[in-house]
């Protein structure tokens, strides 16, 4: 007896759970949504300009240009854009506060309509920071506003930067404040790497023009001692407070540390000895660098793609 | 670069010189890519992202990132490509025989 009804209360649980979790509900009509209007809009374009079959190479650079010409002064696509626009925000107006709810709503932030006589920059600028203020307001106490940690698509660096401090200092979520922190962090590094990247690709080609050494160097390092010293400051925050949580099948303290730790440009340039590397192959023998002293070794980062 | 790497290692299979990777695919690509083009050589696998540890440590922003080293583990030449990296390879091998 006592066996049947907790069956049955479990069954009615289950039932119950299925009908009336609002962020299944929010997050299913969100994804339904919009990938009808994905396809109303690839259906519209393609119809309109013979553009290739749209879904199969989304990510190529040529495709997203034709794209956004496409999609420039059309009449149609403008109007298409704004009956989803309509339907987005009646979904913001009834999910609020859910994962979905807020996926709606940066929907329509982030394909705000093109600047027109009506709404210059300045005033769009102020309609986005007041958006964002909502978003604060509604979901501060949140995980979902870990969505917000990538704000920069939205807001100038600045404001973008005053609204992270809000989530690192206030979130009640762990995983918010370390994002937050991450965020900014990781965006600095590529940005720094990149330059160095770019540095010494110029270096290269000067070097092939004409035999000098580079007299630019050290104005470089002094330039990059500030920002590296709030990267590492913040890195250290994250092995520190936020070491064991979870990020990319990896943990905070873990990447955190690799970053802290990176060979520096200087450490990998030519006439240096290659840092070793302890690690293994895919099927988890594990290999070193330093196994392949005695020869002549090509070493190479790829992929398969 | 997967024909010029195959022939790099079958032409050098007699010397002292080796052809080491580091692969940022998901395990199961990985495993598909060496099946299917033959791979022979050595690689670290970087845990399936190309945010992994090794490529993190190393600063790597663009893929392939070639880094040649002599027999003494120092770092000789980066980025070079076809025939350009024959070149400096077998330079390498000539002056690890000569001296």
């Amino acid at each position: 007896m006592l066996r049947t009804l907790s069956v049955v209360l479990l069954a009615l649980m289950v039932s119950i759970t299925a009908c009336s979790d609002p962020e299944k509900e929010a997050g299913e009509a969100f994804a339904a949504l919009e990938s009808e209007y994905e396809a109303a809009r690839n259906a519209l374009l393609e119809a309109q300009h013979s553009l290739p079959g749209l879904p199969e190479n989304p990510d190529s650079a040529d495709l997203a240009a034709s794209r956004a010409q496409a999609e420039a002064g059309n009449e149609e696509y403008a109007n298409l854009k704004n009956s989803f626009e309509a339907r987005f925000e009646d979904l913001v107006q009834a999910h609020w506060g859910t994962g979905g709810g807020l996926d709606a709503k940066l929907w329509i932030m982030t394909r705000a309509r093109a600047p027109d006589e009506e709404e210059n920059d300045e005033a769009r600028k102020a309609r986005l920071a007041a958006e964002v203020d909502s978003i604060f307001e509604a979901y501060a106490e949140s995980t979902h506003i870990q969505k917000l940690a990538e704000l920069n698509f939205l807001l100038p660096e600045d404001e973008a930067d005053a609204y992270r401090r809000r989530l690192r200092e206030d979130s009640p979520h762990a995983h918010v404040r370390a994002a937050a922190i991450f965020d900014p962090v990781q965006r600095e590094i590529s940005r720094l790497r990149l330059e160095a990247f770019w540095g010494e690709r110029e270096r290269e080609r000067e070097a092939d023009r004409v035999e000098e050494t580079d007299p630019g160097e050290e104005d470089r390092s002094e330039e990059q001692a500030d920002p590296r010293a709030r990267i590492d400051a913040d890195l250290q925050l994250l092995i520190d407070e936020y070491g064991d949580v979870p990020v990319d099948g990896s943990t905070y303290g873990a990447v955190a540390y690799a970053y802290l730790t990176a060979h520096t440009p200087e450490e990998l340039a030519i006439g240096q000895p290659a840092p070793d590397i302890v690690g293994a192959d895919v099927d988890g023998n594990e290999l070193r660098l330093s196994d392949f002293q005695g020869k002549v070794t090509v070493f190479n980062f790829w992929g398969d793609w | 670069m997967y024909p010029h790497e195959r022939s790099l290692v079958s032409r050098l299979a007699d010397e002292p010189f080796a052809l080491v990777g580091v692969n940022s695919d998901p395990a199961d690509d990985f495993r598909a890519a060496i099946e299917r083009e033959g791979i022979t050589w050595r690689s670290f696998w970087d845990g399936g992202d190309i945010k992994g540890p090794i490529s993190t440590k190393w600063g790597v922003m663009a893929w392939p990132t070639i880094f040649i080293l002599d027999h003494e583990g120092i770092i000789r030449g980066k980025n070079v490509r076809e025939e350009a990296l024959d070149e400096i390879v077998d330079q390498l091998l000539e002056e690890m025989k000569g001296g």
